[in-house]
């Protein structure tokens, strides 16, 4: 399948879903906004609604961390700095994302189960981002770079989502949860 | 922490035996069929008692028995690793044996199992988000009073508490290749490694951070 289908198709089912909602968006619906056949479109996702679902969230949530990358230049960031203006940054992205506050309120039961599938893929992506800096990091003794930055990245991605009481748009609390909380665990 | 949190508020009014019969039968029909194909007459004839009396209990219908079946599951689990976590004679022993308790209630729970595997739409929302934050207020008062035992400072425990329930719950909802949380060796490893110096942190002398100031629910 040629990539441009995919794209096309996972472009339209974020509008039918924007519309419709996850439940009630249909095959049909996705394919008439696609302006392609029903038949191209289960050959892309032999798995129907349920696949391109799931896609379309993995898809999503790339594009999600794709646009924080481009927001903040993770690489011209040292360990500390990524974290606080990863959390700041995705904590804001996250906030003004409509479909999701809107899903999250109205269709998690939909939502969440798709979310969870991808998550073991968006902790080993942030993982990959954090593991460069704890290497040039001073740690202590005993800590392996790659398992401190899984550890940070299930706790940033824990607070990100959650953030309970801690006010995500407070710099001055986000930097003392990076300090107190999350770089405590590796230094 | 805003408004103080106490586990015993949470904690769910004591059944009766038939109540306890009834939810007794409830998760062993979930175990066994699911939330949505489990009926009441499945609880009925499980539990051995007549609908009447399964109505009587639990006027409210099949939601309120799956909502007391939780509320229990919650409290043994809770009663379950409260004497393990009273006999850790030090802080890495603490961690390890709530961490592997709980770990070891979750993944040991059939009807739990059941669920999330096929019907996940039912019980993830409620540990992830906003729906998460109650959860883990829970949690976090439960666990902080015998956190304060090493880690003196009431706050910094309960900031402690809240970081061990969120570890906890991202290793057991999402396992990790490198880290078996049933296994007391390994996560042994990690608490001395990570966890501990994580929460002695704040205790070293002139390192003391402010906690933060803000309500319970921003």
């Amino acid at each position: 399948m040629a990539e441009g289908t995919r794209e096309r198709i996972l472009e339209a089912t974020l509008v039918c879903v924007g519309r419709h909602g996850m439940a009630k968006t249909t095959m049909e619906d996705i394919a008439r906004e696609a302006d392609l056949a029903r038949a191209t479109l289960y050959r892309a996702f032999p798995g129907g609604r349920d696949e391109v679902l799931d896609a379309v969230v993995t898809w999503e949530v790339a594009r999600f961390f794709g646009r924080l990358r481009q927001a903040i230049h993770p690489e011209d960031l040292d360990l500390p700095e990524l974290l606080e203006r990863g959390l700041l940054a995705a904590r804001e992205a996250m906030e003004h994302h409509e479909l999701l506050q809107r899903l999250l309120r109205e269709e998690a039961d939909q939502l969440v189960p798709s979310l969870a599938t991808v998550m073991p893929l968006v902790v080993q992506a942030l993982a990959d981002w954090l593991r460069p800096r704890l290497e040039l990091a001073r740690l202590r003794p005993g800590v392996d770079p790659a398992e401190g930055a899984e550890l940070l990245a299930r706790l940033a991605l824990g607070y990100l989502a959650t953030p309970g009481r801690w006010d995500l748009t407070d710099p001055v609390q986000v930097r003392r949860l990076v300090d107190h909380h999350l770089l405590a665990t590796v230094r | 922490m805003g408004e103080i949190v106490t586990f015993e508020r949470f904690a769910p009014a004591a059944l009766d035996e038939a109540e306890d019969r009834i939810v007794d039968a409830v998760l062993d029909c979930v175990a066994r069929w699911g939330l949505a194909k489990t009926t009441a007459d499945d609880i009925a004839r499980a539990a051995g008692v007549s609908r009447a009396t399964l109505y009587r209990a639990f006027p409210g219908g099949k939601d309120v028995m799956f909502d007391a079946a939780m509320r229990r599951e919650a409290a043994r689990f809770f009663l379950t690793i409260t004497d393990q976590l009273e006999a850790a004679e030090d802080l890495e022993a603490l961690l390890v044996v709530g961490i592997t308790s709980a770990a070891r209630f979750l993944s040991g729970h059939e009807a739990l199992r059941y669920v999330l595997a096929h019907e996940p739409e039912r019980v993830l929302p409620a540990f992830t988000f906003d729906r998460l934050a109650r959860t883990l207020e829970v949690a976090t008062a439960f666990a902080a009073p015998h956190l304060e035992r090493f880690v003196s400072d009431p706050s910094l425990a309960a900031d402690g508490a809240e970081l061990l329930v969120r570890v906890l719950l991202s290793y057991a909802t999402n396992p990790s290749a490198a880290l078996a949380l049933t296994d007391a060796a390994e996560v042994a490893r990690f608490a001395r490694t990570y966890l501990a110096p994580a929460l002695l942190a704040g205790v070293a002398p002139g390192a003391a951070p402010a906690p933060p100031v803000v309500p319970a629910h921003p």
